[in-house]
Parts: structure tokens; C-alpha cells; sequence
């Protein structure tokens, strides 16, 4: 049998009329996603679906059940109901007997209870009892009092025990309970502290050591949270751009420090930060604020964020008043999508908006004559360079305005004692650079208090439109030898590839009911390549962390 | 169609189809979801973070991502 094939011809349009086609969807299409957010935000009980109400669900299941039940049916359906009432007569006696005495949930307190006893709010499960019992079936109790605000503000949390049959007699399958989590969730306020010491050292001669303190406290059940880290950069450089330019091996100390907080006020949570960084040639204040929204029973959560980042590049050598000022606006629009039981993803566009002076003060471009720059091929080491060059050697420059655009798409799954997290960037600016990175990591748990991940990440960029690996002079009318208007070193404005593999062991010391402790190691090696760049053709490097983290 | 749309339409796309695809979970099905490694910030930390902003021409898409867990 011939299947009819039908071809639908669509005539040629040209770009302007497809681009307008897609802007009408696109407006409409945001608007009809605007329409469904008003509702959920507006009448939430009316967006939830019918099914979301288990005792709705069930007794209106149970009744359009009933009409259809045949006599023989109707009549074990009454006996039924006798047994179940003679049976909530005795507990009624029973319980009446046992009055005078505290109940399970009187006694149990949090912390009387073994760690793996107190149930996590996530965690906690209503056991199943017999279809059409009149008596209440105790849940767990919430392990301490700073718990109970949540239970009540979130009904959702906790099916209540007794007033649905359905969810008595079909229990619900509750997930494996993190190894991890139920001892690093805890209720009421907690504070963290962490100490850190990184380095980092590269075949280009810059090494980097950084001890960091950072400490916070965090109430997940409240839902606020307050932080605070310092650091120190000490770095130390002898980089080919530092010897190109035949300029000493120095050494500066960076002093970073940063708070930032947040608060829920359901379904609403805000955050705000601010850091400052502080160097001898670099100051950098930034402050910004966060916004999510908690939509369809968390499932759902669309959240923005924005940041400024003002700053001022001089020299060490300059007084402040000649130092120059860049500024940086950054937006970020996302959502996290709750896909399975397993697995969470979300999609993230970040937009960056830079202006003002975005080259660096310490950098020369080598300059080589009209028609010259051919011969000279990638990685020519700094000596030949020299040799080569013009003895004009002008500064760098680029635009004083780059706008940065990055779409990012992030999974997690969770199996039993695994997890994997997939991240994709898409990055485009209007320099011209256009970029992909993979990362991937897969962390396992080795044992209870050990966990083990490798990690692995890939960069591939291309080079921006006014990247040349060699510059030539460009002749004037005159004869005489003009530079071009934008030139640059950066060798992160060319095309390049980075590989770059690690891996990290989280060690649990102590964990509760007293303070957790852990003891965290990582290490990354990385290889760039860079394919049209002077001096260097690749550059290896290696980052390590240690850290003792501790909550109370 | 510059990038910028494209990104820009890609992104709005997403928005508008990701609800259909999104699961109802109640809170006892998400003992999973609870895990810390399960949270979609970025696991880097802020030393490796940092290197990669330099050693890469590209920024953002990193540790942005809020909620989904709905742990409380």
C-alpha cells in the first residue's frame, strides 16, 4: 500500500519577512508564558490540578467507583465499614486507657534520636494504614520545634496522616534518602566556617596562592542565610608577556573580601551581595541581588539576577587620579525545571555589559612591518620576536564596550549512590569570540563519610575579529607608519582549546548529632593550546585545594 | 538572524516549552533531588572558578541556577 506523500511547498520569503514572523511568535509566545505565570502566582489552588488534591482526587475517585459496584460488591463494602468502625470503637478505648500517659510523639525528642532516626522534612513518610480507619496515624515527629513553623506554612510538605484513604492504602514510594544529605541538612539555624589554602602553578611561570576564609550561618528551615569570605592572592609572575616586555618577575597581593545573603518569603526568595577586591593596581567594587520564584510546588523555579561591577585599572607606579574606570552590568535569567524524581536541569542566559577601559595598562603589542606579519609563524619565541619587530611598540587597545552573551543548559541526575552533572555553555559577544564549553562530574560514594568525583572540562573558542598574532604597521600617505586601531596580546581574545581533567575526595571527619567536619581535596591539570598566538604555543597547569569546612 | 536573537529566541523557546515538561513531584519524592551534589550552583569553588573566567575568553553560565529542590 502506497502512502500518500504531501509536499507543502512554502514559497521563498525573504530574511526581513521570516525575521518578523519570529518576533510575532516570540511576542506572543511570551506572552501566553506571562499569562500562565499570573495565573499560578494569582490563583495557585486554581492552577493546581485536580490530582494534586489527594483527598479531593480520592473521594471523587471513590464515589464515580461506587455508583459502578455490583451488589455482592456494595455488600463487602458494608461489612467493611462494620469492621472498620468496631475497630475505631476500640481504639477509642484503647487511646482513652492510654490518656494519662505522653504519646510516642510527646516522648521521642530530636535529640534523643539517633542521626539516621530524625527524619528530614523531605524525607519524612507517612506509613500506610488500613483503608476507611477511622484512627489517626501517627507520622514522624519534626526533630525539633524550629522545625514546626515549616510544617505549618507547608502543609504540602507532609500528607497528614489519616485524611486521605488513597494515600493510606497506596503509599508512596519514597526515594532512597541521601547518604549525605540528612546529615548536612539540618533544622534551625547553622554555622559554617571553612578554611582553604589554593595554589596554582603554570608552565608560563605565574603561581598563585590563595588561603580563603569564608563563614556563614544558614537556617534551611526559616529559609535565610548570611556569608562572608576573605582571601588573599599572593601571585607571583615571570609570564613570556612579563619578559617580552623585558620587565622584572614581580610579585602582588590581592585582597578580596565579599558578604552576601538571602531570604525566603515563600513562594519568593531574595539575595543580595557585594565584594570588594583590592590590589595595588586594581580596585573592584561589586554589589548585585538575586530574585527566584518558587511556581508550581517548587517544581518550577524562574529566577534573576543582576550585579554591578565598578572598577578602576592604573598602575602601580600611577597615582589614582590617572587610573582608568570600567564598569560591568551583568543580567542573568534562568530556570530551574524539577524533570524526574532523579533529575534536575536547568537553562540559564547570562548577559554581561562591559564599558570603559578594557585593555591592560601592562601590556605592548609587538608591531611588524607592512606585509611582514605572514613569515611570522605561531608560538615565535620571544627572542626572534625582538629580532623581528619594529621598535614601535604601542600599548594595547581594544573597544571600550563588549557586550557578553552566554546560553547554559545544566543537568543533574542522582542514582543510588551517584551523581551526575552535565553543564553546557553557549557564548557569543560582539567582539566577534564565540565559544562552547563542556563540563562534566561524576561524584560517588565510595563509603558513608566518602565521596570521590573526576571531573572534566572543555573549552574551544575562536578568536575575536581584530585578532591578528602579528600586528603590522600600516603606511601612511606621508611614508610615515600608522598602528592599527585596535591591536591586542591577550591571548584569551584568540582561538584556543582547553582541556582540562581533576578530580576531588570529600572525607567526612565527624558528622551529627555533634559538629560535621569534612575535609575536602581537588585537584585540576589543564592543557590550553593556543593555535595562533606568539610566544607560547600551549601552556600547562595545575590547581589545588585544600579545605577543612565545619558546620555547628 | 544575529546571535544575539538567536540566543535571545532560544532562550524565550525554552522558557515557553520547559513547563510542559515538567514533572509534579510531592515533597516525599524528591529525597534524591534533597542531595547536596543534587543543587545546581556551580560545584566549582571559587578558586577554579576564577582560573577558568581567565584562562577562557568566555563568562557566565556558571553558578547561577536557584531552586528545583524544594527541600524548603
Amino acid at each position: 500500500m502506497k502512502v500518500p506523500l504531501v509536499v507543502i511547498r512554502v514559497p521563498k520569503a525573504d530574511a526581513a519577512a521570516i525575521e518578523s514572523s519570529c518576533r510575532v511568535v516570540v511576542v506572543r509566545s511570551f506572552a501566553v508564558l506571562l499569562l500562565i505565570l499570573g495565573v499560578q502566582i494569582a490563583w495557585p489552588a486554581a492552577a493546581a490540578p485536580a490530582s494534586q488534591d489527594p483527598v479531593a482526587d480520592n473521594s471523587s475517585g471513590s464515589r464515580a467507583k461506587a455508583r459502578k459496584r455490583s451488589p455482592k460488591a456494595k455488600k463487602s463494602t458494608a461489612q467493611a465499614r462494620k469492621r472498620s468502625a468496631a475497630r475505631a470503637r476500640k481504639g477509642s478505648r484503647a487511646r482513652a486507657k492510654k490518656s494519662s500517659k505522653p504519646s510516642v510523639l510527646d516522648v521521642v525528642a530530636a535529640d534523643q534520636l539517633a542521626p539516621a532516626d530524625v527524619p528530614n522534612a523531605q524525607e519524612v513518610e507517612t506509613p500506610p494504614a488500613e483503608a476507611g480507619s477511622a484512627e489517626p496515624v501517627p507520622i514522624a515527629s519534626p526533630p525539633s520545634a524550629a522545625l514546626q513553623p515549616a510544617l505549618v506554612t507547608e502543609p504540602s510538605l507532609l500528607p497528614v496522616a489519616g485524611t486521605s484513604g488513597r494515600a493510606m492504602s497506596e503509599p508512596p514510594v519514597r526515594d532512597a534518602p541521601p547518604a549525605a544529605s540528612s546529615s548536612r541538612t539540618r533544622s534551625g539555624p547553622a554555622a559554617h566556617v571553612s578554611l582553604e589554602t589554593s595554589g596554582y602553578l603554570d608552565s608560563d611561570h605565574v603561581s598563585v596562592l590563595s588561603p580563603t576564609v569564608s563563614a556563614g550561618l544558614t537556617d534551611d528551615v526559616s529559609g535565610w542565610s548570611v556569608n562572608g569570605h576573605y582571601l588573599v592572592d599572593v601571585v607571583s609572575a615571570a609570564s613570556v608577556d612579563i619578559v617580552s616586555t623585558a620587565s622584572p618577575h614581580w610579585t602582588e597581593v590581592r585582597h578580596a573580601g565579599g558578604v552576601s545573603g538571602s531570604a525566603a518569603f515563600e513562594p519568593v526568595t531574595l539575595g543580595a551581595s557585594a565584594v570588594i577586591s583590592r590590589e595595588p593596581d586594581y580596585l573592584s567594587i561589586t554589589g548585585g541581588g538575586t530574585l527566584s520564584l518558587d511556581l508550581l510546588d517548587k517544581n518550577l523555579t524562574p529566577y534573576l539576577a543582576f550585579s554591578r561591577e565598578q572598577d578602576s585599572v592604573g598602575r602601580t607606579d600611577l597615582p589614582h587620579e590617572y587610573w582608568h574606570s570600567k564598569h560591568v552590568n551583568s543580567l542573568q535569567l534562568g530556570l530551574t525545571v524539577v524533570l524526574s524524581r532523579s533529575m534536575i536541569g536547568s537553562i540559564q542566559w547570562d548577559g554581561s555589559f562591559e564599558r570603559g577601559y578594557l585593555a591592560k595598562p601592562y601590556r605592548y603589542v609587538p608591531l611588524f612591518a607592512p606585509g611582514q606579519a605572514a613569515e611570522i609563524p605561531a608560538g615565535t619565541s620571544v627572542e626572534e620576536v625582538n629580532r623581528l619587530r619594529l621598535s614601535l611598540r604601542p600599548s594595547e587597545q581594544v573597544p571600550d564596550a563588549r557586550d557578553r552573551h552566554a546560553l547554559s543548559v545544566h543537568l543533574a541526575h542522582r542514582a543510588d549512590a551517584s551523581t551526575l552533572r552535565l553543564d553546557e555553555r553557549l557564548y557569543a559577544d560582539d567582539w566577534g569570540v564565540r565559544a562552547l564549553t563542556s563540563e562534566l562530574r561524576y561524584i560517588f560514594d565510595v563509603r558513608r563519610r566518602l565521596e570521590l568525583w573526576p571531573h572534566l572540562r572543555h573549552h574551544i573558542q575562536g578568536a575575536a575579529r581584530f585578532w591578528r598574532r602579528a600586528y603590522e604597521a600600516i603606511p601612511g600617505p606621508d611614508g610615515a607608519l600608522g598602528v592599527p586601531v585596535f591591536r591586542t596580546g591577550n591571548r584569551e581574545l584568540g582561538p584556543l582549546q582547553i582541556i582540562t581533567l581533576g578530580g576531588g575526595v570529600r572525607l567526612g571527619l565527624a558528622e551529627p548529632p555533634g559538629n560535621r567536619w569534612d575535609l575536602v581535596f581537588e585537584f585540576d591539570a589543564g592543557r590550553t593550546s593556543f593555535s595562533d598566538a606568539l610566544y607560547v604555543s600551549e601552556r600547562f597547569m595545575g590547581y589545588s585545594t585544600l579545605a577543612v569546612e565545619a558546620t555547628f | 538572524m544575529t546571535v544575539v536573537q538567536l540566543l535571545r529566541s532560544s532562550l524565550l523557546l525554552v522558557l515557553i516549552v520547559s513547563p510542559a515538561g515538567c514533572a509534579r513531584l510531592k515533597p516525599y519524592e524528591r529525597g534524591k533531588l534533597a542531595h547536596p551534589t543534587m543543587l545546581l550552583g556551580d560545584l566549582s569553588r571559587a578558586g577554579p572558578a576564577h582560573v577558568y573566567a581567565i584562562h577562557e575568553g568566555a563568562v557566565g553560565g556558571d553558578s547561577g541556577a536557584k531552586g528545583g529542590c524544594g527541600c524548603n
